[in-house]
Parts: structure tokens; sequence; C-alpha cells
């Protein structure tokens, strides 16, 4: 039985010839912050993908809270992946589309849930329009609400302080604070560390 | 008797967003009326398919499954379009829930539009078909049309010429659908509709690409 919450050992993950992530292994405690580093195209993003059950991989094992991920599809309800892309459906309005995901995590009051936080990287001055109407940084934001906002026990963040302006990174700097503060785990990857306060404060690295 | 009521939840949660969508794109209705009426409107001003019931028959169902191949890509790919499908894979929602609630979805948007193509053919070629046996042979033929087409555009998702390879595995499966179709509506039309073989044949061959669907609903995601 692991210890860790999260086990990495020897995992392997190929794209058609390419070995994108080699024997990687890594211990992760409960409420531990840690960054994952590498250069462009190393696999940061491919390992959170395989983290959150998008991907699968080719060899080795991950076990969290002492479960294997191939073997549970548990994780998906406590693990948060917030993509460095922006993901949303185009035809719906922006509270529709968080109020979307909300419910298909089988949140008990989606709408309270929203309403409640909407003031959360001022989401509610944009909340009726369509997302093709946005900037990025909106975009973005949209994002790291639909991700921050639920309760999770893993926090997955690929560069998620990509496209913000100062006033929202410091939001999401404070709200990760606030996260974190409550025991949850988080993994992030940046090429910027200076851009957010609370990167400083990571305590294991995982170098891709 | 909670999972199952959770599982309509999801459906409904999935269904519901599309309607949503549908409601303020049109485009998924607007591309099956508009290609089947069309075909229709041209068949009927160049041919005497109002005194073939035979060559009605074959040009209203072939041209009601291409028209829906339209309509079935339409709407998947609005899942693919800005990795909108990410926001469900990522959530605790088991895949083949995902597929039954877009076959309902494309079930309902295809079932509205061969109703509206209906009147039109009412108008157009003056065959009258608002009878139960051709709705019901209409409702389980469109019941196949959308698990097949859900099914074959999620099996060439991740490949680049998705748009063109799912039609063309969408035909072939569809054929017997096609067939039992066009037979059983001349035997309407001709008041002439001797057994209900080809319903039963037609209803088996839908749960059969239920059951398909949910076999490799687990290897279409896999990357």
């Amino acid at each position: 039985m692991d210890k860790s919450f999260i086990s990495i050992k020897r995992l392997s993950k190929n794209f058609n010839e390419n070995e994108i992530i080699k024997n990687l292994s890594a211990e992760i405690n409960k409420g531990d912050l840690v960054k994952v580093s590498g250069k462009n195209g190393s696999g940061k993003t491919t390992l959170f993908k395989i983290l959150c059950q998008l991907y699968t991989f080719e060899s080795g094992n991950i076990f969290v809270d002492g479960k294997e991920i191939k073997k549970n599809s548990f994780v998906k309800s406590i693990t948060s992946y917030c993509s460095s892309d922006s993901i949303y459906y185009k035809d719906l309005k922006v509270k529709n589309n968080i109020i979307f995901y909300f419910d298909v995590l089988g949140e008990l009051n989606p709408n309270d849930l929203y309403t409640n936080n909407k003031k959360f990287l001022d989401l509610e001055s944009f909340e009726d329009k369509y997302p093709e109407e946005l900037s990025n940084g909106q975009k973005k934001r949209m994002n790291l609400f639909r991700c921050l906002i639920p309760s999770f026990e893993i926090y997955l963040l690929d560069e998620p302080e990509l496209g913000l302006d100062l006033e929202s990174i410091s939001e999401l700097s404070s709200k990760l604070t606030e996260i974190n503060k409550l025991g949850k785990t988080i993994l992030f990857s940046t090429h910027n560390l200076d851009s957010v306060d609370f990167y400083q404060r990571f305590k294991k690295e995982i170098l891709l | 008797m909670k999972n199952f009521i959770n599982i309509l939840q999801l459906i409904k949660i999935i269904v519901q967003k599309d309607f949503i969508e549908e409601i303020k794109s049109k485009e998924i209705l607007i591309s099956i009326i508009s290609y089947s009426t069309l075909v229709l409107v041209v068949v009927a001003t160049t041919s005497n398919i109002k005194n073939s019931s035979e060559i009605f028959s074959i040009i209203f169902w072939i041209s009601l499954s291409f028209s829906i191949i339209l309509g079935i890509n339409k709407s998947m790919s609005k899942e693919f379009e800005n990795n909108g499908l990410e926001m469900i894979l990522t959530s605790p929602i088991d895949i083949e829930i995902f597929i039954i609630a877009k076959s309902m979805t494309n079930f309902v948007l295809i079932s509205i539009s061969s109703g509206i193509i209906l009147l039109f053919n009412n108008i157009i070629i003056n065959y009258e078909l608002y009878n139960f046996s051709f709705i019901f042979l209409v409702i389980i033929i469109n019941f196949g049309f959308s698990i097949i087409g859900t099914i074959t555009y999620l099996l060439f998702s991740k490949s680049r010429g998705k748009e063109i390879l799912s039609p063309l595995l969408f035909i072939p499966l569809v054929s017997p659908l096609l067939m039992g179709g066009s037979l059983t509506t001349v035997e309407i039309i001709n008041n002439n509709l001797e057994s209900f073989t080809w319903y039963g044949l037609i209803i088996a061959y839908d749960l059969i690409f239920l059951i398909i669907g949910f076999f490799i609903s687990n290897l279409i995601f896999q990357e």
C-alpha cells in the first residue's frame, strides 16, 4: 500500500514512434504544491492529460489514493484539469457553459454554486456573452472559473496564468492559496515562475 | 434505482445542452430539411415520381439518409469544436451515457426534420403518408440512423478525414434500413402492407447497433 497520495511509477507514453514521457516516477503527498517543469514538447500537458484520464499510457502505473487509475474512473470525480487552451461550446453563453459543466460533475445546486461565486475573476461582467465574443483573456478566466470553483482533491493547472491581466493573476493567486490551505493537491506548469506569487511556495518539482 | 435516475438525469443534461445550442444555431435542422427538400423538388420536377411509388420511396429514403449524414456530422462536430467534449470526458460520466445522449439528440432532431420533410412531400408530390404504419416506420429507421451515425462519427473522430470517412461507413451500415424502408413504403402507399416482418428486422438491427455502441465506447476515446 502506497503512502503517497499520487504515486507515479515508471510511466511511459508514446505518440506513434515518439516517446513523450519515458520512465517517469514521482511521489506526491496530499496537499503538496508541485511544479511540473520542462521544455516545450517535453510532455507536461501529456502528463496532466494522463492524470485526468484523457490519455492512456503504454507502461508503468499510477496510483491515486492507493487505487490504480487505469482500472478506476473515480479519479475523474476528484480531479480538475485546467487546460492551457480555452474549452467551451460556442453556442452556449458563458454562464450556460459553466452551469453545464457543474451539472455533469453532479453538483447538487449548480445554479447556486455559479451565482455565489460569479464575482471571482469578474465573470459576471460577461456571463451573458457567447464565448466567441470574448477576448482570449476572458476565455481564460471562464476556463479557470469552471475548473477552480467546484471542490476537487487534485487540481492540474496547465499554464493557468497565461493571457491574464495583473488583477486576474492576483485573484488567481489568492484562490490557489485558499485551495491549497484546504489541503488540496495542486500540480501546475508554467514558463514564468515569477508571474504568480503563489507559485513560489512549491515544494516539489517534476522535471520532464 | 437511484443509479438509473442519475443516468436519466445526465442524459437529460446533455440533451438539454444540445437543444439550447440548436435553438441558437439552427444548423442541424436547416441542413437536413433544406438538402432533403431540394432533392425531392428536383426529382419531382424532372421525373414521373408522382406516378411511381417505387421511385418515390427510393428517392425519399436516399435523400433523407444523405441529409441525415449532414445533420449528424454537424451535431457531432460541435462536440469537438473548441474541445467542448473535454468537459464531459474529464467529468465522471460514463462514455456510454454520452453516446446514448448524443443518439437521443440526433434522433429527436432527425425526427423533427423528417416530419417537416413529409409535410413538404405532401405538398409537392401529394402522397398521403400521415398514417401510423408509415410514421412508426420513419421513427424506427430514424432511431437506427441516429445510433449508427453517432457511432460512425465517433469511430473516425480522431482521424483527419472524418467528414468523408464517417459517411463512407454510414451508408453501407444503413443500407438494410434503407432496403426495409423502401420496400415497406411502397406497400404502405399501395395499401398493400401484409406483414410486419421488416419492422421486426429494423428494430432488431437498431438494437444490435445500440449494443455494439456500448461495447466499443471505451475504445472510441482512447488516445
